[in-house]
């Protein structure tokens, strides 16, 4: 299988930035570039100028509104909308149920949630993790009982992440307690507004409220909300957290760190300040190496054909990778910050520009936010060793 | 298909065994293997057109030697179709290239490059292997050490200091002048040290001038970095299979290894490193056709990491097949040492670091290796 860069894909490349330069407002960039997520009307203001633009879905079908873009083009246009520092578009959304819907839903649900979505009216978030199903997600016990044209949710989902300004969740419930774990989930799509759906914030280590639980107590919702088959929604989820996947090597984000690193350094030593070891340019150098890897190998993985099992593997290997190297870009941050890092910011301080605490540099809220954060990729999208068991059987199991 | 030729050539005629028995001389030494190789149009392979090749390029070399690097190949391809070719290329002395790389393409040449000084060393500054000049041509006076592919060489390409540069010339090996003394390196390749002691070479034996000859060596060991890169990415992925079969027939505690999660994780490491490895030749080979500075960037990246993974995984192939790893008759053992060489070959890997650094900031492009212009770089399915 050959990949090869042509002429016209030099000019889209250049095309993708001449737009999200001219059409991007600064604030956002500015925003998103000290490392703070984006508030939901950035996001959806965004979102619609992506959508004007036909860009809201890239991966989609084109049928649905994808763009159809080869995978080199795609790989391209992550590469430059992350160097541009564009916040992401609703993840839950547009890279998880989004596809699932399109591959799996009855017309008629694609006809109710594609468009919205797809114009970014309607945010959603996944209600897939329970407390006593986290990696061992067929362990999951929020149940959708069927009552005539309804079903009635009754149970908990935890670590959601957006459930706090999000209109729709989309939920894996046991549709069939007899059968086994897997051969028993429905996914569901229930309004945030429904009777009996409630949201309780989680405060994360990084002081910021990103996930929450949600609680089910007899939420009625009808039956056509459910996407696809029932109780075959383990083989959509499969194929979802498939998706996410290429998404969680964060290229882009890598990119827009390793940028920011050499920002800070190139401050420094203009304001003669040392640098926090004698190693870092090596250290700096041994991250361009791996996030360089790490592209080549996402394009690898958007290119490949057939061979679904060496494909797990390496689509498993960029999850694991792309964790890790978020975590080290940010402790290169953070050591570049030193004893900057040490006082407890709050929100405000993000843009309060000059005098922190601590005589802090003005980036230290947004560097040690994102960093305490990123301890979690190990965690989320499949933890790192769900994904190392993935890699053994795909690789070497008979 | 060029993959599959060639890995067939392995299964067939270059087992362990087989391996093991020429080197100890119980198969007496010869060309057989070399002719064989040029017969299947392997050194045509990545040659250009007009010279007896086939049109090829670094990709079709680097499948070659992904190949070679599963078998542990000793023959010295390496160093004459891509170190020794590139180099000739490089220098754009016709004369050289339409004497030396069709004789190569058919198979009837070795030819190595000598360019490490007597004490292992390539200076920056002036070398202390120098070229006289005398009525006729020029007088070469030093030595050279670790010389890939010395031992059998037909010709060898000798860097030496002329007037305040490097120059390369292209040295019979039985010309007056010329000894060498052959080894073998810890993984079992030879190579040899040369000394050049009044050493008289024609004037046309000069392949390049002091103007452009550091520049043809650049190339040359560019290529060979990446070549001996794709070498350890067969070598590493051959050592996990040998190491995953191992595993699942060991048994221990009543069940196989393999049923152990700790070592199906290891695995899975060593897997993810060889996944950045892979990913690295392929920016590499990709950069060989750019402008210097990315190419440069790109190599080096590749060389300083590829070794490093090389170096990890096949060490803890040894450590994952316990004290049998640690024998000389398993073959697991021997791939481990191939990866302590190739990590010194064509600039360690701190070189290569700091070659990198002192490009920082030369390029515009994130790094990513392949924007300077369009490029195609040739991979298996993932």
């Amino acid at each position: 299988m050959e990949f090869e860069l042509s002429e016209s894909d030099v000019a889209f490349r250049l095309d993708v930035r001449a737009f999200l330069h001219a059409h991007l407002p600064a604030e956002i960039a500015g925003h998103q570039r000290q490392g703070y997520q984006p508030t939901r009307e950035d996001q959806q203001a965004w979102h619609r100028v992506l959508f004007e633009k036909g860009w809201a879905a890239p991966e989609w079908p084109v049928e649905h509104g994808g763009t159809g873009w080869t995978p080199v083009q795609r790989f391209l246009y992550e590469i430059e909308y992350g160097l541009a520092d564009a916040p992401d578009v609703s993840v839950p959304g547009m890279h998880l149920v989004g596809p699932v819907i399109c591959r799996f839903g009855s017309s008629e649900l694609q006809a109710r949630f594609l468009g919205p979505l797809l114009c970014g009216d309607i945010y959603c978030c996944q209600g897939f993790s329970e407390p006593e199903a986290g990696s061992d997600l067929a362990n999951l016990r929020t149940r959708a009982i069927r009552d005539g044209d309804h079903y009635i949710l009754d149970g908990q989902k935890t670590w959601t992440s957006e459930a706090h300004f999000a209109d729709w969740i989309f939920c894996l419930a046991r549709t069939d307690a007899a059968a086994k774990p897997q051969a028993g989930l429905s996914m569901i799509l229930v309004p945030m507004d429904a009777p009996g759906l409630t949201v309780r914030p989680i405060t994360t280590i990084d002081d910021c409220h990103h996930v929450n639980e949600v609680f089910f107590d007899g939420v009625r919702v009808p039956a056509a909300n459910r996407i696809g088959e029932e109780n075959r929604a383990w083989s959509y989820a499969k194929f979802l957290l498939d998706q996410e996947r290429t998404y969680n090597a964060h290229i882009g984000r890598l990119l827009r760190h390793l940028q920011r690193i050499r920002t800070m350094a190139q401050e420094r030593r203009i304001g003669r300040q040392p640098l926090p070891a004698p190693d870092f340019d090596t250290r700096l150098a041994r991250l361009d190496f791996d996030v360089q890897a790490l592209a080549w190998s996402v394009l690898r993985v958007l290119c490949a054909e057939g061979d679904d099992r060496r494909l797990a593997a390496a689509a498993s290997a960029l999850k694991v990778r792309g964790s890790h190297l978020l975590m080290r870009v940010g402790e290169l941050e953070m050591d570049l910050l030193g004893t900057h890092a040490l006082p407890r910011f709050s929100h405000h301080d993000a843009d309060r520009g000059d005098g922190l605490a601590g005589g802090a540099h003005r980036s230290a809220p947004g560097v040690v936010a994102q960093f305490l954060y990123s301890r979690a990729s190990t965690i989320f999208g499949g933890s790192n060793d769900i994904q190392r068991g993935i890699i053994w059987n795909a690789l070497f199991r008979d | 298909m060029l993959r599959e030729s060639v890995r067939r050539f392995i299964d067939e005629r270059y087992g362990f065994e087989t391996r093991q028995a020429r080197i100890r001389r119980a198969v007496p030494p010869g060309r057989d293997l070399w002719r064989q190789m040029a017969e299947l149009g392997w050194m045509a392979a990545p040659l250009p057109d007009p010279f007896g090749g086939l049109g090829g390029g670094p990709i079709d070399s680097a499948i070659i030697l992904e190949e070679f690097g599963r078998g542990l190949m000793l023959e010295p391809w390496l160093a004459t179709a891509v170190f020794a070719t590139r180099t000739i290329l490089a220098s754009q002395s016709v004369l050289h290239q339409q004497r030396l790389l069709p004789a190569i393409a058919d198979g009837s040449l070795q030819v190595a490059v000598a360019y490490l000084e007597g004490d292992g060393s390539c200076p920056a500054g002036p070398l202390r292997t120098t070229a006289t000049r005398i009525a006729g041509g020029y007088r070469l006076e030093g030595e050279k050490a670790v010389v890939l592919g010395g031992a059998t060489a037909d010709f060898h390409i000798v860097t030496a200091s002329l007037d305040g540069g490097n120059a390369l010339f292209v040295v019979g090996a039985r010309d007056t002048g010329v000894s060498a003394r052959p080894y073998r390196l810890i993984d079992d390749s030879e190579v040899a040290d040369l000394r050049f002691h009044d050493c008289a070479v024609p004037t046309e034996s000069m392949l390049c001038g002091p103007d452009r000859g550091r520049y043809a060596l650049e190339v040359g060991l560019d290529h060979a970095a990446v070549g001996i890169c794709a070498e350890l990415i067969g070598s590493m992925e051959c050592g996990l299979e040998m190491t995953a079969a191992y595993l699942k027939q060991r048994r221990q505690f009543g069940r196989a290894l393999s049923d152990f999660q700790v070592m199906q994780h290891r695995m899975a490491d060593s897997f993810i490193e060889l996944d950045t490895a892979r990913s690295l030749v392929m920016q590499a080979l990709s950069g060989l056709e750019l402008e210097a500075t990315s190419r440069q960037r790109a190599v080096s990246a590749c060389k300083y990491r590829v070794s490093e993974a090389a170096r990890s995984v096949l060490g803890d192939a040894v450590h994952n097949h316990g004290g049998m790893g640690m024998t000389i008759e398993y073959p697991i053992g021997h791939y481990f040492r191939r990866a302590l060489v190739a990590e010194r070959l064509f600039g360690s890997g701190a070189q290569h670091m700091q070659r990198y650094l002192s490009l920082e900031g030369q390029s515009e492009d994130g790094g990513l290796g392949f924007w300077a212009g369009p490029s195609r770089a040739l991979c298996r399915p993932v």
